[in-house]
């Protein structure tokens, strides 16, 4: 383990006041973050025969093709990726304003939105891949412990 | 000194050394009752991981040349 994150890991076990509902929503948004990142990462590694290297909306790897992922589905995919994280820049920025009591960032219901956007391109553009629809699936349900935690209708 | 080291690690994060999925695997390991600038220095680690793969996506929107 690298050390800082071993300090990392240390200061978070010594943490004192309890802030239940901000913290279940910043748990929750960093879970929806990953299972976000993730699977756009998945989107990624079907599109592009090195996905660390390269970018742009034309697909290298010929696996694109058997989960039916066009350069335009591609494409698509991307913006919408490009919107949520977006979104989920504002939502976490407005969070860290928030307090209990406040009413709840409206950006967190677009966010919300967003993930749920996503989740059904996914199931549309690329049906074949069970990881990346997952994954969506999975940043819905953490936007939405995020949205409840937070209060959010 | 915990902070200024919690507030170091949007940095980590953009220049590659430290990972959203380790954050998380912190996170869900952590004792309950951060604090509110602790959780706010996780936002911001939220904020910067969320940054790089925006770019990333963009870049990928752009139609085929």
């Amino acid at each position: 383990m690298r050390l800082h994150v071993f300090l990392f890991s240390l200061m978070l076990s010594v943490g004192c006041a309890s802030l239940p509902l901000k913290e279940n929503a910043v748990k929750g948004l960093q879970a929806s973050e990953l299972a976000l990142e993730s699977a756009q990462t998945i989107e990624r590694g079907l599109c592009f025969i090195a996905p660390t290297t390269e970018s742009g909306g034309h697909c290298s790897n010929a696996m694109a093709a058997t989960v039916g992922l066009t350069d335009a589905r591609h494409q698509a995919l991307a913006f919408a990726f490009s919107a949520a994280f977006g979104v989920e820049i504002k939502a976490a920025t407005a969070l860290k304003a928030w307090k209990a009591g406040d009413p709840a960032p409206s950006d967190v219901a677009t966010y919300r939105a967003d993930a749920q956007g996503i989740l059904l391109l996914v199931q549309t553009l690329a049906p074949g891949s069970a990881d990346l629809v997952s994954k969506a699936q999975l940043a819905v349900n953490e936007a939405a412990a995020v949205a409840t935690a937070l209060g959010v209708k | 000194m915990s902070l200024a080291l919690l507030a170091l690690l949007p940095q980590l994060i953009s220049a590659g050394l430290a990972t959203a999925a380790e954050i998380r695997a912190l996170m869900a390991s952590s004792a309950p009752g951060m604090t509110d600038a602790e959780l706010n220095a996780v936002l911001d680690m939220v904020i910067a991981s969320a940054a790089q793969h925006k770019a990333l996506a963009d870049k990928d929107a752009q139609p085929a040349a």
